[in-house]
């Protein structure tokens, strides 16, 4: 096993070298993150000098929150913790779980016990050891009441440690993608049992220690987070020395720091930056389709929403390909579910049932619920038809303009429709109360299983469930397929899921956002995919 | 009729006459100015430069920056007038109470105005914006309250001046109540530094309120406000500067004219100038500025 791989890594790593020369626009094959690289790449590399440099700036949106992994609830902490915990399992560049902590695992043939082989001689950065213990006791925090993860974790019915290195998780019930529940940032993420048995719960939430390649160093709130290589780590790496993280908000100085070197790495970019930044051969570009998917959705417990004709009309009123294309494209493109389109659960464009862009069609719709236009605007019993959309402020990829055109839109049709943009933090207060009519929301996961989609955002009681939405038949369709291990059949058991949600229009889909990476072309040994951006062990620089 | 004399034959009072004039214009006008309404979208030319069609170029959503900053003038004027008017009504009532009767309501009412004072105008309209929450009117309110201490102090200080002058004891020997000297022989002979300050911080209000809008808590799209519109073009400022510098010269302007026009007033009303006229040049020194 261990020779193939050894095999498949020097084969990835001369397919990068080839890679190297060609555009930026075709990123290489990504090398293998976890397993040691062979001692060969070094002669390998002899035509280019490798660079002095050895710290990896990355910009940051907003600032670190804290790092108790059952309760990491944003992107940011997340994407610093990845850096120094690990997970049982890990991702392949196709999204497939990969050996991490856990070097092997077995599923039972009832799919009720799930039995992970630990890496040995395995340490956190605190000296503690790793072993089936912490594991055991890392999961029963996760599936407690304190913890954000205990939806996905309430499927542990209990776990029984064989050995140091061995434990077995047993399921109350069957799940075919248990794996990804495991995998899962930032509940998946083990922390230091020890640490936290000594240290005070608030300074141990704010001074992580996990296992993985960099260890946390300093913390400058609101400025920076610098991390550390660990030089005891047990994989090959990481060839950094550190990993700085800095809080810079606005994506236009983002901009202008990578172009002037301040940062290595930014996520975000407008289209027009894009194509500045594809002339510059200083810079390399990487979009990619991503599992993130964006939507507006509709409160089906609010007025007017609560009546599926008006969701179907303002569904008829608005030409969101058209203004996708226009205004988000190349990173945003349209689609036409809730799934997203890179993964194996969209059955196809064209195959789900979908509502075009027909002005005409919306207002007879409107009519047809009881509506009469008074002036401008459709009224009911002395009600104005009108319509409050929530918008975040450049969260998702032109939020607030993508916002604005919808608006327009419904005006158009005789919709009164306005846009309240709010901050991020208020935003989220508003929407998880469900205080609102419709609003502007996406939904990021690193994996493709579909059940990271549908159970929380449209299974009744879902986590991201803002809208209310609920539908029996639905509910147990999904419920089959988190059971069902035959491939084929969840494949069909999502479609018919899928038709559902399209068929209850509690949506106006948006598209999905394309991850985007920008950053110096001199960087080697880090080619970023959607499951597997984290990975910087491998990373190092070019003169 | 000296006063509009002297200020017509004032040269930045002119110049500033004539960026206001062309601002008013602008907003009452707007509907028969602007060739296309605010927020008339055609996405086909999206991020469009200066050109015959498009003369200050497009916004994002293919909206024109001529009529947007045409119609956002009524906007900008709106925020300015209502928060001045706020910040004077309140501020002058507090600022004349204050003055006038003296003692403890003075003490309590300027320890108050100090405490509004201790924080930066656009710091203060911030705090109220946060707790009222975004919006155009809110905007108002806000820029208006931080006006208040200013207008409290300037009428406080004018009215103290007037308020022990012997016409004043005149008017108390006679009967007069504390209401009728107030409306009738203390407001008429303080009105003019308060002209002068009114004017000059309806350019301040345009100013905070941009500021504000500028951080996204001002008018919520699509309304065209100036602030609003170059905190959008913040993140295209490097590849379509137009949607940004419009707006921003808008703006320059209309403070401008309204600083210009209020130096003006000072000049024309300042009896101190009147005698300065006759010699060789005018003092610029002067109680009443706008931060």
């Amino acid at each position: 096993m261990k020779r193939v791989l050894s095999l498949l890594v020097v084969l990835m790593l001369m397919f990068a070298l080839v890679a190297c020369g060609a555009p930026a626009e075709e990123p290489a094959e990504p090398a293998e993150p976890a397993e040691p690289a062979e001692p060969a790449d070094e002669e390998e590399e002899e035509e280019e000098e490798v660079s002095e440099k050895t710290d990896w700036v990355i910009a940051l949106e907003t600032d670190i929150v804290q790092f108790d992994p059952v309760k990491i609830g944003d992107a940011t902490t997340s994407g610093v913790a990845f850096q120094i915990f690990e997970r049982l399992l890990s991702r392949a560049p196709d999204g497939q779980p990969i050996p991490d902590l856990a070097e092997d695992w077995e599923i039972s043939d009832d799919g009720l016990s799930w039995t992970f082989y630990l890496r040995e001689g395995v340490t956190f950065h605190d000296g503690s050891p790793f072993n089936a213990e912490v594991v055991e006791w890392h999961f029963n925090r996760g599936k407690s009441e304190e913890s954000n993860f205990r939806a996905q974790f309430a499927i542990i019915e209990n776990m029984d440690i064989e050995d140091d290195y061995t434990i077995t998780f047993n399921l109350t019930e069957p799940m075919a993608a248990f794996a990804d529940n495991v995998i899962m940032p930032n509940g998946g993420f083990i922390p230091s049992m020890e640490a936290y048995q000594t240290m005070d719960y608030d300074d141990w939430a704010m001074d992580p220690i996990g296992t993985g390649p960099f260890m946390y160093d300093e913390w400058v709130p609101g400025q920076r987070v610098e991390l550390v290589r660990n030089p005891d780590w047990w994989g090959d790496g990481p060839k950094l020395e550190k990993v700085i993280y800095r809080v810079i908000p606005e994506a236009g100085t983002q901009v202008i720091e990578l172009e002037t070197g301040g940062v290595d790495l930014i996520t975000r970019a407008t289209t027009e930056d894009i194509e500045r930044f594809e002339q510059n051969p200083d810079i390399s570009v990487i979009v990619t389709p991503a599992y993130r998917s964006r939507q507006f959705e509709l409160n089906v417990e609010k007025f007017p929403f609560d009546d599926i004709r008006i969701r179907e009309a303002v569904n008829w009123a608005v030409d969101m390909p058209s203004i996708v294309e226009a205004i988000a494209s190349p990173i945003t493109v349209y689609a036409d579910s809730l799934l997203p389109m890179a993964g194996w659960g969209y059955p196809g464009e064209g195959v789900l049932p979908s509502i075009g862009y027909d002005p005409d069609r919306a207002m007879e719709l409107i009519e047809e619920a009881g509506f009469q236009m008074v002036g401008d605007y459709y009224e009911k019993d002395g009600q104005r038809l009108s319509i409050t959309i929530h918008s975040p402020d450049h969260r998702y990829y032109m939020d607030k303009d993508i916002c604005e055109v919808t608006q327009h839109q419904f005006n158009q049709v005789g919709i009164e429709a306005d846009v309240k943009v709010m901050e991020w933090g208020a935003f989220l207060d508003e929407v998880r109360e469900g205080e609102f009519q419709m609003v502007f929301l996406g939904w990021n996961q690193s994996g493709a299983d579909p059940s990271l989609f549908t159970d929380a955002k449209v299974m009744t009681g879902g986590r991201g469930n803002y809208a209310n939405h609920s539908d029996p038949e639905l509910d147990e369709i999904l419920r089959q397929a988190q059971r069902e291990t035959d491939m084929d059949v969840r494949k069909e058991l999502y479609k018919e899921a899928q038709i559902l949600i399209n068929e209850n229009v509690w949506h106006i889909f948006i598209g999905n956002e394309s991850l985007q990476w920008f950053f110096p072309s001199t960087v080697r040994g880090w080619d970023p995919g959607p499951a597997i951006s984290g990975y910087y062990t491998q990373l190092y620089f070019t003169e | 009729m000296h006063v509009l004399t002297r200020l017509s034959r004032h040269r930045s009072a002119r110049i500033g006459g004539v960026c206001i004039l062309i601002i008013v214009l602008m907003a009452i006008f707007a509907p028969v100015l602007a060739p296309e309404g605010y927020n008339d979208q055609n996405l086909i030319i999206r991020l469009r430069g200066p050109s015959a069609e498009t003369p200050l170029g497009t916004d994002q959503l293919g909206r024109h920056m001529t009529s947007r900053i045409i119609w956002g003038a009524r906007i900008s004027l709106q925020i300015a007038f209502m928060a001045t008017g706020i910040g004077l009504f309140v501020g002058g009532t507090l600022g004349l109470v204050a003055g006038y009767y003296g003692g403890g309501s003075d003490r309590l009412i300027m320890a108050l105005m100090d405490v509004l004072l201790a924080f930066p105008g656009i710091l203060l309209a911030l705090a109220v914006v946060a707790i009222l929450g975004p919006g155009l009117y809110n905007v108002m309110i806000a820029v208006g309250i931080s006006g208040i201490p200013q207008f409290a102090r300037l009428v406080r200080g004018s009215t103290l001046s007037i308020r022990e002058k012997e016409f004043i004891e005149a008017q108390h020997a006679a009967g007069a109540s504390d209401a009728r000297i107030l409306a009738l022989h203390i407001l008429p002979n303080i009105v003019g530094p308060i002209v002068v300050f009114a004017t000059l911080r309806v350019g301040t209000s345009i100013m905070q309120a941009a500021g504000v809008s500028f951080l996204g808590l001002g008018a919520q799209p699509p309304l065209p406000d100036w602030g609003g519109m170059i905190s959008q073009s913040r993140q295209l400022l490097r590849t379509a500067w137009w949607t940004g510098i419009f707006p921003g010269v808008a703006i320059l302007l209309t403070v401008f004219g309204f600083n210009l026009m209020g130096d003006g007033l000072r000049d024309a009303l300042d009896p101190r100038v009147r005698i300065a006229k006759k010699g060789t040049e005018a003092p610029r020194e002067s109680a009443v500025t706008a931060d």
